[in-house]
């Protein structure tokens, strides 16, 4: 009897999953034979097991862990594996084959980033044949300063803008080489392109190369994402200088970040110094997720503001200078980005401020300090002042230059950008007014200093600078997402600079500006080398003078290249030891994200077709 | 008031991300405690996990709410499960892994207290593990859907993307293995 009944009946029988008649005709086999209803016992028993299984709840930090790693990934443009915009084709059965097409690309896309990538950080050897040993590897990344770039917070200061110069900074053994490379809002000039296939093999360049994927953002990306790497810039700042350099991190949780920073820096025996808030209240609204308001609340001298936690729609700025060494700085930051997760990062111009008042967070330096950052930022306050703003003269005509190159999107990009730094212009404001207890004659705003033009900064041609023997100089010229968005870059750079290599201990305790000569000794018994690429950003001639030799960093980024020396071994930890050096001044400003989910305008479309 | 899935979705799609936070908390125990069963490693659950929040976060547009948010975000897991098993080929777990990755002590669901009986049901619970971890990969997937997740044919086919005609079929032969290999500890209870 039993032979009748196909095998999975009893099985689906015991879920529930016959039809009326198979079930009849199932309870029928069941009555008249034992050996279905042992079957039938058989898979009681087994649920029974199965769910005598403990529950296994996940872990407390998966949320977290989730949310961060989001943001992250929507702020950084290649992270996203899919754009939901693709995707978003409504049917399921017949969208798979889109789907795989478009997986493919961006496989294919992201697979010529990394070989190109890869291609960059080990371009040395394999094109230039036999390196000598203590050849410093100097790594040096084109970057083009996109006008008004917004691809990511770090863009907002307009001294990112194209102020270039040809100036060489200071520094026997820093190099700087300005290259005319004009892009159209379609893509790069010939002498761009032909800069960027003397760099790149063409069969790397096929397909449009990367357009779209920006080199700039992956190599940041990487950074993020090693916090070893990230804590290596600390090491290039000046030692014997009285400029505090700015880093802005952009933070998920401001408050929270700049806590954990203070209790990091305790840990690593660096003084705390008080942090200072410009938390505001405006355009608050309560969050379905309100997340828990720890943080600045615990810190020094910090008095917590209400609705500034947790808010995605509050902007608030907080501060926290420090003053310590590299090492105590690497290893904060890196702990840092594992705990609490740096979305991104920038560095900006050095500020000048009297250490003392700036560590006690005395009004006077806070106030200097907006006036410092009001000066490398001259729009921000313009913006701030006057919402009207955009029709002044200047922007006119920096937006009359720009039109010609600009798509739609790149317009609605811009504005956005430009929405972004009245909104930062007045943290800032709020920041120092804060900090001057409230002052109500502090000015409100400063007036902008005078950047050049776009069109007097522009340089035509090219300034190369000498490489002295034992440097090298490696660089790339890429397509970024800026460009393929159809925003105009004016400029590029490249940076040369020998790479600490190994600590030399009779030289401990040199102060730099010798930090660079320092690296530079070191390079001859260099045993595992790193490369640093670093992405400069000038301002006018003046601004330039001014941050000798310090220079305007925006982005960092130290490459492990593993190369063995030929007559010394590798370390055996086979991490590489950076030069010893003295302290340096830091003041970190964390900010939030400024975008999250931002859904094109293809996106929202397809988002009403989809959403039934 | 509880939001409904959907409603959080909107809220998301409006530019506030962090309610997306919710959906995590609301199905990150169900969503781990199935995928540690599937994979077997508490590691492998937990990054599975994330990653499949993560991509849902970023496809949430392309969610047209025709099946269950779960059923949805679970079938992005399943594909970064299978993708990584894959990548892995063969995953070292063991039970004793799991037991000491996730901290768990055997729950005696009898709640006799004789310290024999705990040893048993203990020792039960590694072997159903162990017998679990096993099957073939598809097999495992949709007995613990069926059994733990309780989910219908039909949910676990979409989940699955695969006939329900398959999730039948796959389910009998399943349950068939999992009997042969627990026929001892099966007899005892």
């Amino acid at each position: 009897m039993n032979a009748r009944l196909p095998e999975d009946w009893v099985s689906a029988y015991y879920d529930g999953e016959l039809t009326p008649s198979e079930r009849v005709e199932a309870e029928r086999q069941l009555q008249a034979s034992p050996a279905p209803r042992a079957e039938l016992e058989s898979y009681r028993r087994l649920s029974v097991m199965l769910n005598a299984l403990p529950a296994d709840a996940a872990p407390s930090e998966l949320r977290h862990a989730v949310m961060l790693q989001a943001e992250r990934s929507s702020l950084i443009p290649e992270a996203k594996t899919v754009r939901p915009a693709a995707t978003a084709s409504g049917r399921e059965a017949g969208t798979r084959s889109a789907r795989r097409r478009q997986s493919a690309g961006v496989l294919v896309a992201a697979c010529m980033l990394v070989a190109a990538t890869l291609l960059v950080w080990n371009k040395g050897p394999r094109h230039n044949g036999p390196r000598p040993v203590n050849v410093p590897n100097g790594l040096a990344t084109r970057t083009e300063t996109a006008p008004e770039a917004s691809s990511l917070a770090t863009a907002d200061r307009p001294s990112a803008k194209n102020a270039v110069t040809n100036e060489t900074p200071a520094g026997p053994y820093m190099g700087i080489v300005s290259n005319k490379a004009a892009f159209s809002g379609d893509g790069i000039t010939n002498g761009a392109i032909e800069q960027r296939n003397a760099l790149v093999p063409e069969a790397d360049m096929a397909g449009g190369m990367v357009r779209g994927q920006s080199l700039s953002q992956a190599v940041k990306r990487q950074m993020l994402q090693n916090p070893q790497i990230l804590g290596q810039m600390f090491y290039y700042f000046p030692s014997d200088d009285d400029r505090v350099a700015v880093v802005e991190m952009t933070v998920i949780d401001v408050r929270k970040s700049a806590g954990q920073l203070q209790v990091l820096l305790s840990r690593h025996a660096v003084e705390r110094t008080p942090a200072i808030s410009s938390a505001h209240d405006e355009e608050s609204e309560p969050s379905p997720t309100t997340d828990d308001a720890r943080g600045l609340d615990e810190l020094d001298g910090v008095a917590p503001s209400a609705g500034a936690e947790s808010n995605g729609s509050t902007e608030e700025l907080v501060a926290v200078f420090v003053q310590a060494t590299p090492e105590q700085l690497a290893a904060t930051v890196r702990e840092l980005n594992l705990d609490s997760g740096v979305v991104d990062f920038s560095l900006h111009p050095p500020l000048q401020a009297n250490v003392d008042q700036l560590a006690s967070g005395d009004s006077q330096v806070w106030q200097q300090l907006d006036d410092s950052l009001s000066r490398q930022a001259p729009e921000d306050s313009a913006l701030a002042d006057v919402t009207a703003d955009e029709g002044d003269e200047r922007s006119r005509a920096g937006e009359a230059a720009n039109d010609r190159d600009r798509s739609e999107t790149g317009e609605a990009k811009l504005k956005a950008s430009r929405r972004q730094k009245k909104s930062r212009a007045a943290d800032v404001k709020k920041l120092a007014a804060k900090n001057t207890h409230g002052r109500p004659d502090a000015p409100a705003a400063l007036p902008a200093a005078s950047l050049p033009s776009q069109e007097q900064s522009h340089i035509d041609g090219e300034t190369a600078i000498a490489l002295k023997p034992g440097e090298t100089r490696e660089s790339l010229n890429f397509d970024t997402a800026d460009l393929a968005r159809g925003i105009r870059a004016r400029s590029s750079y490249q940076m040369i600079l020998p790479v600490p290599e190994a600590r030399n201990p009779g030289q401990r305790g040199q102060k730099a500006g010798s930090n660079r000569s320092i690296a530079r000794s070191d390079s001859s018994s260099g045993q595992q080398t790193q490369s640093l690429a670093l992405k400069m950003k000038s301002s006018d001639d003046d601004a330039i003078e001014a941050q000798k030799p310090f220079f305007a960093l925006e982005e960092a980024v130290v490459v492990e290249s593993q190369r063995k020396a030929a007559t010394e071994p590798m370390n055996a930890e086979g991490t590489v030891i950076t030069p010893d050096l003295g302290e340096v001044k830091v003041l970190f400003i964390f900010t939030r994200p400024r975008t999250a989910i931002e859904p094109s305008s293809a996106d929202e479309s397809n988002n009403a077709e989809n959403r039934e | 008031m509880k939001r409904t899935d959907s409603e959080i979705i909107d809220v998301c799609l409006q530019g506030r991300t962090e309610a997306f936070g919710v959906l995590v908390a609301r199905y990150q125990d169900r969503l781990y405690n199935t995928l540690v069963k599937v994979l077997g490693s508490a590691d492998a659950a937990q990054e599975a996990a994330q990653t499949a929040f993560v991509q849902a976060f970023h496809r949430l547009t392309t969610f047209q709410g025709q099946s269950a948010f779960y059923s949805w975000l679970f079938r992005i897991a399943l594909n970064v499960a299978i993708t990584e098993k894959r990548k892995q080929r063969r995953m070292v777990a063991s039970v004793e892994n799991v037991q000491a990755t996730t901290g768990h002590e055997p729950i005696d669901q009898r709640r006799d207290n004789h310290p024999s009986h705990a040893m048993e049901v203990e020792e039960s619970q590694r072997l159903v593990r162990q017998a679990l971890e096993e099957l073939p990969l598809e097999h495992r997937t949709m007995l613990i859907l069926k059994e733990i997740e309780g989910l219908s044919y039909e949910e676990i086919a979409q989940a699955c993307q695969c006939p329900i005609g398959t999730v039948r079929s796959r389910l009998h032969r399943a349950r068939q293995e999992l009997k042969e290999k627990l026929k001892a500890v099966m007899q005892s209870l």
